[in-house]
């Protein structure tokens, strides 16, 4: 297991750097001229040619790709050559000239937006699928199953953008139950980040629970018809144990594959759900990012959640070889 | 009145069970009519074709008949208490405790998320008031008393580690774990291979004789109710068409399906070079012949038998669902007794003599 661990993560690396290249190149192919970026309207060619010398865009494009790698792991200095040189350091994944401001910070400063906004969705929408599933499957075929299925049937097909501005619309625009999202840190204003978040949170979980549920409720169904969970009827255990302690545990291998990734993946930005509700999490620096053409933080941004992502498959991994015994990590 | 005899003497006594299953092809009576006995300590082995009804009727006794499937009508008297008319955490509390189970595919009888030694503690833990610490070690102890090398290492093992031969003991340590006064074994030794086979029943004779519980042998091996029964009830597409004492019935068969069964059993030493079959095929269970039930396979079909035999007494202690005379010949006209009346005989019979 352990060594299963450190060979997963050296291959982690290795698909990491492959990854830094992909993005570093693919987005450099991208038409725009990143030093006409740097200053203003009133921008004459001989300040934007001192620019791109300043940013080493006059480089050829395998050294600037080794300048960034460099960046990453020793840290790098932009602008040395003038009287105010920009010291990024280690891990540096960038400065964005349209923002004067080091791409980490700006990762770190939405990251935990983002985080807090994913997490809390994550665990709402988690819970009530498991219950729900669970309950349908137990009323298999019978209307509380029919019920259950067809809330999560609309709630598959509707847009998180309907959701949201049919919430935004009548809780807080109409009603005032809420007042318009405005983020601030749970550790700052509890109540505010709960008033801002809820509604986010809503529209995560109503997409996500559709799937979760018929999930659960599959799995459910698939191993109540297994003979170990005859065996436990048989041994006289209550019902509620059979099906969370035999059931549903058996059953639970694809439901925790699925909810890595998905979770990962929205670590990494939402960027729908954050638009909507102007949450200034990595979603909404994703989007701006792309506007502005600010590449530096377009490819910091994606590295970010790439990593999470292949960090996360790691993870589902490894609590396979947990849940189910009969897989081996070897 | 002998029902009263009866009564005392059985630990669990089924009459007239019925469990049919509603299916988009209609009603299936997968069990019809089934009445059992057996007495406590003794071994009853309950024989049949795939299909005829046996492990239905087990699971009924366990009240563990899912959906499409129902329990219409019958009653389930174990240890004085209608198990049919139990509240289902009182039957819960039987499940188990006082009756358990095992079951034929060891392979997936077994939880795989869980190991061995939790899956017999939780067992142990339900039904007594043993802190978890206990009910670990009580796991271990009876995986040794079946058998099992390094139980204490074994007991931490998860079923895919084990083989099959092995499984099925962690299912027999878990289903005596509580002491059961019953045990319903659904054809414990089908899926092993042969010499596992004899050890498991070798194992089950030696628990039986330690805890002195009475069983319950499902199977369609005449062979191994012969290594295990007191009593044997044959079953025939959802009723019992023959009981006995178990030399009675290898000796002295009266149905003919029953003389089909053991004409179908290789013997040592014979000079056939063939095995009699049972010609024909199971009847359609959505489909069943009026009258008796085997009457189309049957070398003695004769008119008689478009009505439907009841279950009548042929000796003392012996009963067949069949019109032939108790002597195994043809019954002369007008013989046939009435239909209640021979039901009512077999009703009160008492299976052997204790």
């Amino acid at each position: 297991m352990v060594a299963y661990t450190i060979r997963r993560l050296l291959l982690m690396v290795a698909l990491l750097f492959a990854l830094t290249a992909a993005v570093f190149f693919l987005f450099n192919m991208l038409p725009g001229d990143p030093a006409r970026l740097t200053c203003g309207k009133a921008c004459s060619p001989s300040v934007i040619e001192a620019n791109r010398h300043r940013l080493g865009y006059d480089q050829p494009i395998l050294t600037q790709y080794g300048q960034f790698l460099g960046g990453i792991f020793f840290g790098r200095t932009f602008s040395s050559d003038s009287p105010q040189p920009i010291v990024c350091n280690a891990p540096c994944l960038g400065y964005s000239y349209s923002r004067h401001q080091q791409v980490l910070t700006m990762i770190l400063n939405a990251a935990p937006v983002t985080f807090w906004l994913a997490v809390g969705a994550f665990v709402v929408w988690i819970s009530i699928s498991i219950l729900l599933g669970i309950f349908a499957a137990l009323n298999h075929g019978r209307w509380p199953d029919r019920l259950v299925m067809g809330i999560s049937l609309v709630g598959y097909s509707l847009p998180s953008f309907f959701i949201g501005l049919l919430l935004i619309f009548f809780v807080i625009l109409k009603f005032n139950w809420l007042p318009f999202p405005a983020y601030v840190s749970p550790f700052v204003n509890p109540v505010g980040f709960l008033k801002t978040m809820i509604l986010p949170w809503i529209v995560l979980a109503f997409l996500n629970t559709a799937f979760y549920m018929r999930l659960t409720r599959n799995q459910v169904l698939e191993t109540f018809h297994e003979d170990y969970v005859r065996t436990a009827r048989a041994k006289g255990l209550p019902e509620r144990t059979i099906v969370v302690k035999h059931a549903l545990r058996a059953g639970l291998t694809p439901l925790v594959t699925a909810a890595g990734m998905d979770l990962a993946a929205l670590l990494g930005g939402a960027v729908i759900t954050e638009s909507i509700f102007s949450l200034p999490g990595l979603g909404s620096l994703a989007v701006n990012s792309v506007l502005q053409s600010d590449l530096p933080l377009i490819t910091g941004i994606t590295l970010f959640s790439s990593t999470l992502i292949i960090f996360a498959n790691l993870v589902v991994d490894l609590l396979y070889a947990f849940l189910d015994p009969r897989v081996t990590i070897a | 009145m002998a029902t009263t005899r009866g009564a005392q003497e059985a630990l669990l006594e089924v009459v007239d069970l019925r469990t049919h299953f509603a299916t988009a092809d209609g009603l299936v009576r997968a069990v019809d009519g089934v009445s059992l006995r057996i007495r406590p300590g003794k071994t009853l082995g309950v024989v049949g074709e795939s299909g005829c009804g046996k492990s239905i009727t087990a699971l009924s006794i366990m009240r563990l008949i899912e959906r499409p499937g129902r329990i219409v009508s019958g009653s389930i008297t174990f240890d004085g208490q209608d198990l049919l008319r139990l509240p289902e955490d009182e039957m819960r509390n039987i499940r188990g405790n006082e009756i358990s189970m095992i079951f034929q595919e060891p392979m997936t009888s077994l939880n795989p998320v869980y190991t061995c030694g939790d899956q017999i503690a939780e067992a142990v833990s339900r039904h007594g008031s043993l802190t978890q610490r206990e009910a670990a070690a009580r796991a271990v102890e009876m995986l040794e008393q079946v058998g099992i090398p390094d139980a204490k290492r074994r007991a931490g093992e998860h079923p895919h580690q084990l083989s099959g031969g092995m499984r099925q003991r962690v299912m027999i340590a878990m289903a005596l774990s509580t002491n059961p006064q019953l045990l319903i074994a659904d054809e414990p030794t089908t899926a092993l291979d042969v010499t596992i086979q004899a050890q498991i029943l070798e194992l089950m004779k030696a628990l039986r004789e330690r805890n002195g519980m009475a069983i319950m042998l499902i199977t369609h091996d005449l062979g191994v109710v012969a290594e295990m029964s007191d009593d044997v009830s044959v079953m025939y597409a959802g009723k019992v068409v023959e009981s006995s004492d178990a030399i009675t019935v290898y000796d002295r068969p009266h149905h003919p399906y029953t003389k089909g069964l053991l004409a179908s059993i290789p013997r040592m030493g014979a000079r056939r070079e063939r095995l009699d079959v049972i010609k024909g095929v199971v009847p359609n269970p959505l489909n069943l012949p009026s009258g008796c039930l085997f009457k189309r396979r049957c070398p003695y079909a004769m008119p008689i038998c478009d009505n439907a035999p009841p279950l009548r007494l042929v000796a003392e202690g012996h009963v067949s669902r069949c019109w032939l005379a108790p002597d195994g010949g043809r019954p002369e006209l007008g013989e046939a007794p009435s239909a209640a009346e021979a039901e009512a005989a077999a009703l009160t019979l008492t299976v052997a003599n204790p």
